[in-house]
């Protein structure tokens, strides 16, 4: 009874191997799937804290010219919170697409919320 | 324009489209990063940086509002002070207008839909008419009901929350000129404050006539609760419709909306929640009948 049960099993474990060795062979592309630049922000280095978010949703696609980036806080520390501010001059020019990169780093129990607003002085 | 909730520790990087807003990158531009944390013992880094893509050669730049008025920006609203109003101008030559929302609970209201009441409406008012109605929608921030559940993919638009938006162009009739507009959200839970922040974003046009309001209703909240005296459930119900049309020179704007809301919760004989279903539809009609001259 029990050579019986093995069989039984053995036969389900291989017809499971089977079934997604040949699953993996139709479903795997040819081709390993374009990797988007900006989605290397995403993922971890050796030597840096965990990595705590990988957002699910698509990330936006800018067009293929050279952008005029503006920093607005870079590594600025917050304990236990903070409002940035300041100004800076808008480059002049015409744009495809204007892109927002919000990074961020925690350590030790909980940070809320993000808040960012701009204004233009009138 | 961003609000969203961080991860509770580790890093995380978000990237958000903000072309629509570039009329408000002219000239010398205020920005205003605002944080307030709920850490402790704790300590967070920030990265901003805004990167500016020029348009390929033989390519036209995307049609985007050119006119943006900033309204509420991270406004708390209570129980004891459920509403906020300000003036506003819009421009006589408008063509299109959107209404941009974010409204976001916290407090008791964080998990506005186990609450009883649970009902919770976001209502826009041009002097005292309500144009808007926002049924919110329930986001989890990245710590909520269970700690440790939201990582590495935190819950639905958690980073980013997305604005609510309504093409309010068939009230144009009503928002043209000075005005008072406001915003309430209804039932706040007691201990409990709701974030608002919003913009008008406009296509104005130098040849745009005046627009005028040709119609108006708005009914509800029709609301229904049910329970029973040993408190094993609390079901609600709500209802809301409205519509209005505004003519700009010969064209017929007109949005018709309906809304339905449904909560049902079930509890032990503790007073434990064992059962939890909340529905929210939001059906919004535009038309526009434009008339061409052949």
């Amino acid at each position: 009874m029990r050579g019986l049960l093995l069989v039984v099993l053995a036969s389900l474990l291989s017809l499971l191997i089977f079934s997604q060795l040949g699953f993996v062979s139709f479903a795997q592309p040819s081709e390993s799937p374009p990797v988007h630049p900006l989605n290397l922000a995403l993922e971890d280095s050796p030597g840096d804290l965990p990595l705590s978010a990988i957002i699910a949703s698509p990330q936006p696609v800018p067009p293929n010219t050279t952008p005029t980036v503006v920093t607005l806080a870079a590594g600025a520390v917050c304990r236990p919170e903070c409002t940035i501010s300041g100004s800076f001059a808008a480059p002049s020019g015409s744009w495809a697409m204007i892109l927002l990169n919000y990074t961020g780093g925690g350590a030790r129990e909980r940070f809320r919320l993000g808040l960012l607003s701009f204004r233009k002085w009138c | 324009m961003f609000q969203g909730t961080s991860p509770e520790y580790g890093r995380w990087s978000v990237l958000k489209d903000i072309t629509e807003y570039t009329a408000l990158f002219k000239g010398t531009v205020n920005f205003v990063f605002h944080a307030p944390g709920a850490i402790i013992q704790g300590n967070f880094t920030t990265w901003l940086s805004i990167s500016f893509y020029p348009v390929p050669k033989g390519e036209t730049p995307p049609s985007e509002p050119n006119v943006i008025l900033p309204l509420w920006s991270g406004v708390s609203l209570t129980q004891s002070s459920p509403s906020a109003t300000l003036s506003v101008n819009v421009p006589y030559n408008t063509l299109n207008a959107t209404l941009e929302l974010y409204a976001y609970g916290f407090g008791l209201d964080e998990f506005w839909y186990t609450n009883e009441p649970s009902f919770r409406d976001v209502i826009v008012s041009v002097d005292s008419k309500p144009i808007a109605s926002v049924l919110p929608f329930p986001y989890i921030n990245t710590g909520g009901i269970d700690l440790f559940a939201w990582r590495p993919i935190t819950a639905v638009f958690t980073l980013d929350d997305p604005a609510y938006r309504l093409d309010v162009t068939p009230a144009l009739g009503l928002l043209e000129g000075e005005h008072e507009l406001s915003v309430q959200v209804l039932n706040i839970f007691p201990a409990s404050r709701w974030i608002i922040s919003g913009a008008l974003l406009l296509y104005t046009s130098p040849n745009t006539p005046p627009a005028k309001q040709v119609s108006y209703s708005f009914n509800g909240p029709v609301v229904a609760t049910a329970t029973n005296p040993s408190f094993t459930y609390f079901n609600q119900t709500a209802n809301i419709s409205y519509s209005y049309s505004s003519k700009i020179g010969e064209n017929l704007y007109t949005l018709e909306s309906s809304q339905s809301f449904a909560n049902n919760q079930t509890f032990n004989q503790m007073g434990e929640h064992n059962g939890l279903r909340n529905d929210a539809h939001s059906d919004h009609e535009h038309r526009a009948r434009i008339f061409t001259h052949l």
